[in-house]
């Protein structure tokens, strides 16, 4: 059952055709369980073939080929970069701690449509929202648990006026887990710290938004 | 006395260096052939990592599991360290002070050698652990099996220079390296040193996927930096056994140099380190099935064609 049998073996050996050990057709006499690369059984013994394997084997080629690809990855140049000081480059889609942005004129971009809020597939947003003395819809309350979130990216994708944004920071690491809770005030902070880079990462986006 | 001493303090303690730099060669070597860095931070180009990871392991807590034999636990790593700087003692560094050179150092040497076997087997037994006693019984397995077959293969030198002193084998390769006449021996026996210190495609004493570190899970602080230490030393021992054997020692045209032995020893651990980034792990059984089938039958043959050609020529010195 798990070997060709050796009818077929002395067939292909006598017609000097290469067995198709993996092939797409099925053949006729389906065997389930076929060799993909030689069968261990045939084994040439001619003369030829065998100084052949006894000359590699003895003059040990195969594992001079592999140390010579050793040497040949020594003179690779490293992929490796120094973290804090080097940097790997971050595309304009990267999607990383969030931030809430807020118009040239100071004004913030969130009108409080609860779009995100409803999208959060982990539901890390909390939206509380009131009208204000001018009589714009704006948020009360703006929350973010950093620690629920899975940086799906849905929140800036849902927003309707490019408020709520995943900026390219990564390195937020805090101490404590209560800090990692995100207000409105922290992420408004965030948005003025790196609306440089997220205003740049949209317009290098405009073409596929 | 004092000239003892101090004979003695400049043997070892370059050699206890060259252990430490040479696991810092080790991991920029593996760092560079695995397109990484290595370790850079700690000095200049990471050169004083080897005395951080010292410092760290002298600093860690020294543990011992329960129901152990204390006596054993800590007595093995001292033995296997001592076993592994006494050995150095009778190579020939340089032609003029051998630090005791006799006539007999090859045997002495074999016999300090097989020694290092019981240390091993006494860290895995007083361990009182399961890992640790698999570790240490393979690793005795697979010692005893090679030391056989590389027993043979240095006897085909002491045939070719009719001499059991290490000093009169360097001298008989003025002329020409032992490498050239006995190249098949030569390569088995680096093979095999391979598997005598169990170095990586031979490693199944650490094979650390099974058995987590092999005979020395159970140590940590002070003992494991001593196993950890002998281990490296005997790399550098049988590199050294290697090219007094085979690569003329410290000879190099007609001339007699320590750094030559420096230059070879070095070349031919880095060998081992090369087999370490390149070759996975071998079976437990293709282990044993190149010893004892291939191993074994060609160094008995070469044992027997050498000295024939010998005689047959009339050339035995």
């Amino acid at each position: 059952m798990f070997r060709i049998s050796s009818n077929l073996y002395k067939a292909c050996i006598y017609r000097h055709t290469p067995i198709r050990y993996f092939s797409a057709q099925q053949p006729s006499r389906a065997h389930k369980y076929m060799y993909v690369t030689s069968h261990p059984d045939y084994i040439p013994m001619d003369w030829k073939s065998t100084m052949d394997r006894n000359a590699q084997t003895l003059l040990l080629t195969e594992l001079i080929t592999g140390l010579m690809v050793v040497i040949g990855s020594m003179f690779k140049e490293p992929v490796t970069i120094n973290y804090p000081f080097e940097k790997g480059p971050l595309s304009p889609r990267f999607r990383g701690e969030h931030a809430l942005r807020r118009y040239p004129n100071g004004e913030e971009r969130c009108i409080a449509c609860k779009l995100c809020e409803a999208i959060c597939p982990a539901q890390a947003i909390t939206i509380e929202a009131e009208e204000r003395e001018d009589g714009s819809r704006r948020t009360t309350r703006y929350d973010i648990d950093m620690t629920k979130c899975i940086y799906c990216g849905f929140c800036q994708e849902a927003c309707p006026v490019d408020a709520i944004v995943e900026g390219p920071n990564f390195e937020y690491s805090t101490e404590t887990h209560e800090e990692l809770l995100y207000n409105k005030e922290k992420l408004l902070n965030n948005g003025d710290r790196w609306e440089k880079e997220i205003a740049a990462n949209i317009d290098a986006d405009f073409l596929y938004r | 006395m004092m000239i003892k001493t101090m004979q003695t303090i400049m043997t070892f303690l370059p050699m206890l260096l060259t252990v430490a730099f040479l696991t810092l060669m080790e991991r920029k070597m593996l760092a560079t052939s695995q397109m990484r860095k290595g370790p850079n931070i700690v000095g200049f180009y990471g050169l004083l990592q080897p005395m951080a990871d010292a410092m760290k392991l002298m600093m860690k807590e020294a543990n011992k599991p329960n129901k152990t034999n204390s006596l054993l636990f800590t007595l093995s790593p001292m033995m296997s360290m001592s076993m592994a700087l006494t050995t150095w003692s009778l190579i020939p560094l340089h032609n003029k002070s051998p630090q005791s050179d006799t006539s007999m150092s090859m045997i002495m040497m074999l016999a300090l050698s097989s020694l290092s076997v019981y240390t091993i087997l006494l860290t895995g037994w007083a361990s009182n652990s399961k890992y640790s006693l698999l570790g240490s019984m393979r690793a005795t397995a697979q010692m005893m099996s090679y030391e056989m077959s590389i027993g043979l293969m240095m006897l085909c030198v002491m045939y070719l220079s009719s001499s059991l002193s290490l000093s009169t084998i360097t001298e008989s390769q003025m002329n020409i390296w032992f490498l050239m006449p006995l190249f098949p021996a030569f390569t088995m026996l680096l093979m095999s040193s391979l598997a005598e210190t169990n170095r990586t495609p031979f490693d199944l004493t650490e094979s650390e996927s099974e058995l987590v570190s092999g005979f020395n899970v159970e140590y940590s602080a002070t003992l494991f930096t001593l196993l950890f230490l002998a281990e490296y030393t005997n790399i550098l021992l049988m590199s050294a056994i290697l090219s007094m054997l085979f690569l003329g020692s410290t000879t190099m045209n007609n001339t007699s140099t320590p750094m030559m032995l420096a230059t070879k020893m070095l070349t031919i651990t880095y060998m081992f380190m090369w087999a370490r980034a390149t070759y996975p792990r071998t079976r437990y059984d293709q282990l044993m099935h190149l010893v004892w089938k291939s191993y074994l039958p060609m160094s008995l043959s070469l044992t027997m064609l050498i000295p024939s050609i010998m005689i047959f020529f009339h050339c035995s010195p």
